[in-house]
């Protein structure tokens, strides 16, 4: 049974590509275009074993979703990575604060990324 | 400040970078040399105004000495007063003259410069309008140029799902291919096996016949010995044909006597006779049994069937060769598989990687929005600067004001772009000043 990775960025682009490279590694791939989307998704039944986000969206920005989603049922030790072009400590110790699981910056080779999911998704 | 944003400006690669630079050149306030060209000016007009009235002083002083003599006498007050007041009078002719003349040239230099700074203002707004407009071109071009690289980056990524597809589908059908090859394999070996035993069959016949003719040969010679058995047979019969002969003829001679050993000689003759005919009888039938086994040991001449036989031999080989070349041939197609496997395996790592890269897109994306959105606030700032009348009286400082904002504008700008990551597409693996470019907590 592939592990399901839930993708969160505004930028179409950044989408496909992530939703390619993570299912040539063999996961399934849910996507959303921001945090309102996402919630959405997670309320009506989505059950991701990791989320990947972007920082910088419209309408719900990726730190509020992280405590947003943390604070749904069931989603409190589902790891949620930041993938963004966002390199502020301040940032990064907001998201940190907010239950999110590790910070990774634009670009990140497929390779590495499929690493760390390795590393924070025992199993997969 | 406006060096700051002139060298800004020249260390960025953007068109039309020589009309930015002219428009930085254009905030920069009137040149000093204009300036103390106008104070020289000043002070040649004071030093000439007060070298004149000096001039003309001691000139009139020298003609009107004796005028002042008249008057003193006339006022009845000493000479010395009287010139004293010529000469106050005078010195503040001169001075009057000297303050107009120094007037005159001030308002003439102040009208001129003000005149010229209009034109400057003028010169000045003309430049930040046309600046404005390329701001809006250069703005228009950032937009396309994201719209362009997206859409490009999309096709892109489909390309690359469609090549992994076909990889994919490569080795779906090679996996297939593989089981059928292998079901095949095991159809093939048992037809092979089946063929061998025919073939171990086929081999072994010749032996077999051999024995079958040579239990028939033995037979035949036991046969050819119960001839003889009926030679006796008839030979007896014959002797016991003549021994019945001799038996009646004396039974004659006898006369009444011998009526009755007659008799049994006739019931030998009969009896001889029916052994000689039994015994022609055997020895037609053995005569006709050994020429049918005769001819059935010529038929199954092993000589003659010889061809067959190693056309048979030839058929099972072939069939042996046949099942090495499948081994063969399904060692080679496993090695064909685990080939293609692994370098289908390195495709989707690379195809992956690849798929990272475009990450790429994305970051050149937002640094082409966050200057394009710089862009967009300078034109405001500009718009804003060419709007204003010279008649309206703008406030002295509105230029500065102008260069304040914008000096705020490059802070914000510049600040925007540090706490975003900067790729190096040379090493991807550097870290940026912030924090690492991957971090756990």
């Amino acid at each position: 049974m592939p592990k399901t990775i839930l993708v969160v960025d505004d930028a179409a682009t950044m989408v496909m590509s992530l939703k390619a490279s993570l299912e040539i590694a063999g996961f399934k791939v849910e996507t959303a275009n921001d945090g309102v989307q996402a919630i959405d998704k997670l309320k009506s039944g989505v059950k991701p074993d990791l989320i990947i986000t972007d920082i910088n969206m419209p309408n719900m920005g990726g730190i509020e979703f992280i405590g947003k989603a943390r604070a749904l049922p069931g989603m409190r030790f589902i790891p949620i990575l930041a993938l963004t072009t966002e390199s502020q400590q301040a940032k990064r110790d907001e998201a940190k604060k907010l239950g999110a699981t590790g910070w990774l910056l634009k670009p990140t080779s497929g390779s590495d990324l499929v690493k760390v999911i390795k590393q924070v998704l025992p199993g997969a | 400040m406006l060096e700051r944003l002139s060298r800004w400006l020249a260390s960025r690669r953007l068109p039309k970078l020589d009309r930015l630079r002219e428009i930085a050149a254009a905030l920069q306030p009137p040149a000093e040399a204009t300036r103390s060209q106008h104070f020289r000016r000043l002070q040649f007009i004071t030093a000439g105004a007060i070298g004149l009235g000096t001039l003309l002083l001691s000139g009139v002083v020298y003609l009107g000495y004796p005028w002042s003599q008249h008057l003193a006498r006339m006022l009845s007050i000493s000479d010395a007063l009287a010139l004293a007041v010529l000469v106050g009078a005078l010195l503040l002719l001169t001075l009057a003259l000297t303050t107009v003349l120094l007037f005159r040239a001030s308002f003439g230099i102040l009208n001129r410069e003000q005149e010229g700074l209009s034109h400057q203002f003028d010169d000045a707004q003309r430049t930040l309008s046309a600046s404005a407009h390329i701001d809006d071109a250069l703005q228009d071009q950032l937009q396309l140029a994201v719209s362009d690289s997206e859409s490009s980056t999309l096709t892109l990524i489909t390309r690359v799902n469609d090549l992994n597809s076909s990889a994919r589908k490569l080795l779906d059908y090679l996996q297939h291919s593989d089981t059928n090859a292998s079901d095949m394999a095991s159809d093939i070996r048992e037809g092979v096996d089946e063929m061998n035993k025919i073939a171990s069959f086929v081999q072994q016949l010749p032996d077999k016949i051999r024995q079958n003719n040579q239990a028939v040969e033995s037979i035949f010679t036991e046969v050819k010995h119960l001839e003889g058995l009926a030679g006796s047979i008839k030979s007896i019969s014959q002797q016991t044909n003549m021994l019945s002969i001799n038996a009646a003829i004396e039974a004659a001679r006898a006369g009444e006597a011998g009526r009755g050993f007659a008799v049994v000689a006739a019931e030998v003759r009969r009896l001889a006779t029916r052994s000689s005919e039994a015994a022609h009888t055997i020895e037609s039938g053995l005569d006709h049994a050994l020429s049918a086994v005769q001819k059935s040991l010529n038929e199954s001449d092993l000589a003659n069937a010889s061809h067959e036989l190693e056309q048979a031999n030839q058929v099972a080989e072939a069939f042996e060769k046949l099942q090495h070349s499948y081994e063969d041939m399904r060692q080679f197609y496993k090695t064909l598989f685990a080939v293609v496997t692994r370098h289908n395996t390195e495709l989707a790592e690379q195809i992956a990687d690849m798929l990272g890269l475009l990450q790429y897109q994305d970051v050149e994306s937002q640094r082409l929005t966050r200057i394009n959105n710089t862009l967009m606030q300078r034109q405001a700032l500009y718009t804003a600067v060419t709007q204003i009348s010279v008649d309206d009286n703008p406030e002295p400082d509105r230029l500065q004001q102008l260069t304040d904002a914008l000096q705020q504008l490059l802070q914000e700008y510049l600040e925007s772009e540090a706490r975003h990551s900067h790729p190096d597409h040379a090493s991807a693996e550097t870290e940026v000043d912030t924090g690492p470019r991957i971090e756990l907590f």
